[in-house]
């Protein structure tokens, strides 16, 4: 298996939560999402978004080889944000 | 029925009989002889001038004043009956009375009196006492014996007013015949000419006419908001098309063919297109569209968010903006230079303790992954999440101005804040530029707001839509259904023109 290494990627939300998995180049990420989604309970599953520097988004059919990510790569999870009107915060 | 009402019952009908049976008596005896009625009208008098409740009894004091000086002037009258009054409201006969009367607060068929039994009736309210016997000098005293029916209606009202209910005898029903606008009663209001009854007529004609003339013109309103919604309903879509068609003036210095474009109303195919698409019964997991360079994809419960009154998600809005991009990348003349930050920036930015950090971000706008720096866009979007509303910065690096638009007409000020420290940051970072973009900040000009707690997000995709045209925000919380679909159909078609 020289051709499919390992890599490690770590998902951090906005609550400052990090989980690591470490998954082969050639894997599916919905491995990686439902590692997160096992970790942090308070988060509906599949309710979120992973996107990789803002602007590479993660699919769960995709590998880590189409989105040209690397070993130590940092995904960031965004929970959905939906909006109507009501005075913000 | 327990055993204490049915003795209030008892006690009550007794009372009924004694009383029946005792007034018509007295009366008699006092009309064959007019000297005894004098001297037991003094004593009336006395008796309440001398009254137990010395609060009022200055209050007592006047209306017997009063009642003197009236029966001096009318001891011409032929008929001294109604002089008689002040006599039953001797303090005895009023308590018994009042606690019959507190046990029987319904309408009994004791209630069904003629009028004339109606006036002693008044005075078992002991609140009321001396008041009552000043109503029952003035009007009932004065007015009734010369003209009757309108007297009638004076006191039906007077006394409902001061009983605080309508009772079912004759009076009341004469009231309320009155509010009813039965045309006799009005008649007579229009009628009354004569000088004590004038007071009275023109009370009558300024409560019945007016009520009459409301009531009418408010029938017709009705009408017309029926006839009116009639109308809308069918016409509704023709409408909708001839008021899209028209521009809204125009603010800007564009000319008018590119504002006719932004309204284009949508074909009939693309309409049950979009109608299929939004109400369709498909699972809510099913993937509508994938934007392939965004890797967005769109499901079916996504994408519904787009129905009316429906709250905007951050896929739908990330996939129109990224809609906007590649629009503005096939037709570089028509539309700004722009840079369209998702959603996530400005949550990104903000996260963490300290409420800004702009580490988390350096990386997302390289020159690497973008191809051009931000120093060289015209105006940047950054939308803003704000608990549950959607709200704008734009930031036009040509003019230096940064202006935050929000549908609800709020002021952002943390959120300009926290934007003008990320401005000189990046510029530091990537253009190694020192700018204080802190004299950028602008108030905005008349924004089209929303008027209602569902549209912000379509309003602000509309801010940035016009913004990268080039034009001010000229449309409104009308266009908003029309915008939703177009919207939906761009999304459908993967394309935003």
């Amino acid at each position: 298996m020289e051709d499919d290494p390992l890599i490690t990627l770590k998902v951090l939300d906005l609550e400052g939560r990090r989980v690591y998995h470490t998954m082969r180049m050639n894997n599916r990420l919905q491995g990686l999402m439902d590692a997160y989604y096992k970790k942090v309970a308070d988060v509906t599953y599949g309710s979120g978004t992973f996107m990789f520097d803002g602007s590479i988004r993660l699919r769960g059919t995709n590998t880590p080889a189409e989105l040209d990510l690397n070993d130590e790569d940092e995904i960031e999870f965004f929970p959905t944000m939906i909006g109507g009107g009501s005075v913000g915060a | 029925m327990n055993s204490a009402a049915a003795h209030s019952c008892r006690k009550r009908r007794h009372a009924d009989a004694h009383e029946g049976a005792s007034l018509p008596r007295r009366r008699r005896r006092l009309t064959i002889v007019p000297n005894l009625f004098q001297a037991v009208r003094s004593f009336a008098i006395r008796t309440l001038a001398s009254a137990p409740h010395k609060r009022r009894h200055d209050d007592a004091t006047s209306s017997a004043r009063l009642c003197r000086r009236r029966s001096s002037r009318r001891r011409l009258s032929p008929v001294p009956f109604p002089a008689l009054r002040p006599l039953s409201t001797s303090p005895l006969r009023r308590r018994k009375l009042l606690v019959d009367d507190a046990r029987h607060a319904v309408s009994t068929p004791r209630r069904r009196r003629s009028r004339s039994s109606l006036l002693p009736r008044v005075r078992h309210f002991p609140v009321f006492g001396p008041f009552a016997l000043h109503f029952l000098l003035t009007t009932g005293g004065l007015a009734p014996r010369r003209r009757w029916k309108p007297a009638e209606v004076d006191m039906g009202n007077r006394t409902s007013q001061l009983l605080g209910k309508s009772t079912s005898d004759g009076v009341s029903e004469a009231h309320t015949k009155r509010l009813d606008g039965s045309p006799e009663v009005v008649d007579l209001t229009v009628e009354a000419e004569l000088d004590d009854i004038y007071v009275v007529g023109r009370r009558n004609g300024d409560w019945s006419v007016p009520a009459l003339g409301s009531s009418r013109s408010l029938e017709k309103k009705a009408m017309f908001r029926k006839a009116l919604q009639w109308s809308k309903k069918r016409g509704g879509r023709l409408r909708e098309k001839l008021r899209l068609a028209e521009l809204p003036d125009p603010l800007d210095t564009t000319p008018k063919e590119d504002l006719s474009e932004l309204f284009t109303p949508l074909s009939d195919k693309e309409e049950r297109e979009v109608d299929t698409l939004l109400y369709n019964r498909n699972h809510s997991d099913k993937v509508i569209v994938i934007h392939e360079p965004s890797n967005i994809e769109i499901t079916n419960e996504k994408l519904r968010c787009l129905r009316p009154r429906g709250w905007l998600n951050d896929e739908v809005i990330n996939l129109y903006i990224e809609l906007l991009k590649e629009r503005e990348e096939r037709e570089h003349n028509m539309f700004l230079k722009c840079h369209f930050f998702n959603t996530f920036f400005y949550k990104k930015l903000t996260c963490g303790i300290a409420g800004y950090d702009y580490q988390s971000v350096r990386r997302w706008t390289t020159f690497k992954r973008l191809g051009y720096g931000l120093v060289e866009c015209e105006k940047i979007f950054v939308p803003v999440h704000r608990n549950v509303h959607w709200c704008l910065v734009v930031i036009n690096m040509k003019d230096k101005t940064l202006q935050y638009l929000d549908s609800l007409g709020g002021l952002g000020h943390d959120v300009l804040k926290v934007l003008t420290r990320y401005i000189a940051d990046e510029l530091k970072d990537k253009s190694n530029l020192e700018v204080d973009p802190s004299s950028w900040v602008v108030v905005s000009e008349s924004l089209p707001l929303q008027q209602n707690g569902w549209d912000c997000g379509m309003f602000m995709l509309k801010y940035i839509d016009f913004h990268s045209r080039g034009i001010k925000p000229c449309f409104s919380q009308e266009h908003m259904m029309y915008f939703r679909n177009r919207t939906a159909k761009e999304i459908m078609t993967l394309r935003a023109d």
